[in-house]
């Protein structure tokens, strides 16, 4: 297992601890989230942050660390995260999704004006569960894999300067939703009333790394109507589930 | 208590702190100083610790309205500054009392010019930090109208001030070291990167575009991961991108080097057109 770790210093406060893949079944993210969550215990003193991408997790330290001990902690902690299977929990959060409206233009272009090819792309991306693999680019913004590759969507090769707060969004095999106004270069394919961040909400990101979220198509109406009423501590529905189940 | 009312808001002032540190996972920038050197000397000029707040303006500084009597300095980039109708010095601090206006003008040289008062601003924190980034922050930029009571001064921190540096940031050789993807990218890009010379492109408090030369094309893909303040990404059009302060925590291109503090500080004070070079450490 222990091979399975490469290590690469980023400047003198910064460690890469690279893994052999980039982590596709919601096990492997789960795992890797332990480790992360074990590893900021276990270095507390010296750790400022830790930033878990698909195949690596940087961890920033207060000051230069002293890299041969710490690697030998990394690979037991790394071997416990993957060998304890047991007790992974998930919440799965149900995420309402209006298509209607401009929201699922950029999908109504790509299958080139063709409504019932956009409605059958929208029928099956609410039968996908898809898994919280990592949070960057913007705060609260979460990238959701899980996606076929026959729904996986090019990246366009001019961004839009404005994507609106809400969008739900295809780049390339992954999905992701638009926590606040940005430019940005992905598909848009709908838009949900809700609100995935939140700085004076606690949690500031209600989804972990890997919980899995599945979308409910929305109407307009319902769409508005909850958008008039969100309130900033509502969270979307959700279950808890043993990864066992 | 005094405070200092803003009555004209300058091109693009802003609150400024240490930064947001430790919300990189969820993410939030670091946000904080884009100049450190300018930021921290402004600071040791009133003995303030750095913890505090102060005003980072940008090409042009605010109006100030003064109540009750207060202290304060300005740093980093030369500005054309009036108290009332007399003209004051960099880095001099220097005393104002109820209904004095400070003016700051245009920018002589540099971008980035630090206001700290002595005792800092008080201003509301989210997620442990002042700096404005919006829409962490409600706002983005200071406004007509705002207003800031001075905090009391607790502490006062001795600094040894002998090393005055006026011009830092006039150089144009940048400090930097290998970034973590160094070993994947070509020697002929390697190589290119410390012959020429790069010209600032767009930029502003999340990154500064650098443009080169065609030698630095690529077709490197790689998987999007963490990136830090000070980092130099290589895009396949061999544009530089170095983030800044309010750079995103995550990027896709290959993370070929990282500037050290001062040299961060000297590019924050570039403006676009000026030429750099790079120089490894």
């Amino acid at each position: 297992m222990s091979s399975k770790l490469s290590f690469i210093p980023y400047g003198s406060k910064g460690l890469i601890v690279k893994f052999d893949k980039p982590s596709v079944s919601q096990i492997e993210i789960l795992s890797r989230s332990i480790f992360r969550d074990q590893i900021a215990i276990k270095l507390k003193k010296n750790v400022q942050d830790l930033l878990l991408t698909s195949d690596s997790l940087t961890i920033f330290f207060n000051e230069p660390p002293s890299l041969d001990s710490i690697k030998e902690k990394l690979l037991k902690t790394y071997d416990m995260s993957v060998s304890k299977r047991i007790d992974l929990q998930y919440k799965h959060w149900e995420i309402p999704i209006c298509f209607e409206n401009d929201f699922s233009l950029d999908l109504f272009k790509h299958f080139n004006n063709d409504d019932l090819k956009t409605q059958d792309y929208i029928r099956k991306i609410c039968e996908l569960e898809m898994i919280v693999q990592f949070y960057g680019f913007l705060p609260g913004f979460c990238y959701l894999v899980g996606l076929p590759k026959s729904m996986q969507l090019e990246r366009k090769s001019e961004p839009n300067l404005k994507v609106p707060k809400g969008s739900l969004a295809i780049g390339g095999s992954y999905a992701g939703i638009y926590p606040q106004n940005s430019p940005g270069g992905w598909h848009l394919i709908g838009r949900t009333p809700t609100i995935f961040f939140d700085p004076k909400r606690n949690p500031n990101c209600f989804a972990s790394v890997g919980d899995k979220l599945s979308f409910k198509k929305i109407s307009i109406d319902e769409y508005n109507e909850k958008l008039m009423h969100n309130s900033k501590t509502n969270l979307p529905k959700f279950t808890i589930y043993n990864v066992k189940d | 208590m005094s405070k200092i009312k803003i009555i004209e808001p300058g091109f693009f002032s802003t609150i400024q702190d240490q930064g947001r540190i430790g919300h990189r996972h969820k993410g939030i920038p670091l946000s904080g100083p884009m100049d450190t050197f300018g930021f921290k000397f402004a600071h040791q000029l009133v003995n303030n610790d750095y913890s505090m707040s102060l005003i980072e303006s940008t090409l042009q500084g605010p109006k100030l309205l003064v109540e009750g009597k207060i202290k304060l300095v300005y740093s980093g980039a030369l500005m054309d500054v009036y108290l009332n109708k007399k003209k004051m010095m960099i880095n001099k601090p220097f005393e104002c009392n109820s209904g004095d206006i400070v003016s700051f003008g245009h920018c002589l040289s540099g971008v980035r010019t630090y206001i700290s008062f002595s005792g800092g601003l008080k201003t509301s924190s989210v997620l442990g930090s002042s700096s404005y980034c919006y829409p962490i922050t409600k706002k983005k930029v200071l406004e007509k109208g705002d207003e800031f009571f001075l905090a009391r001064k607790s502490l006062t921190v001795k600094y040894d001030l002998n090393k005055i540096n006026d011009g830092y940031y006039l150089k144009n050789n940048l400090n930097v070291s290998k970034g973590p993807d160094w070993n994947i990218i070509s020697s002929d890009i390697k190589e290119s990167l410390f012959k020429n010379s790069f010209s600032v492109g767009i930029n502003d408090r999340m990154g500064y575009h650098l443009e080169g030369n065609d030698n630095l094309k690529n077709r490197i893909h790689l998987e999007s991961s963490a990136i830090f303040p000070g980092t130099i990404q290589l895009t396949p059009k061999g544009v530089l991108l170095v983030s800044m302060a309010d750079g995103q925590v995550t990027g896709g291109y290959p993370r070929v080097l990282i500037l050290d503090e001062l040299s961060m500080s000297i590019l924050a004070q570039k403006r676009r057109g000026e030429l750099i070079y790079f120089k490894m450490n």
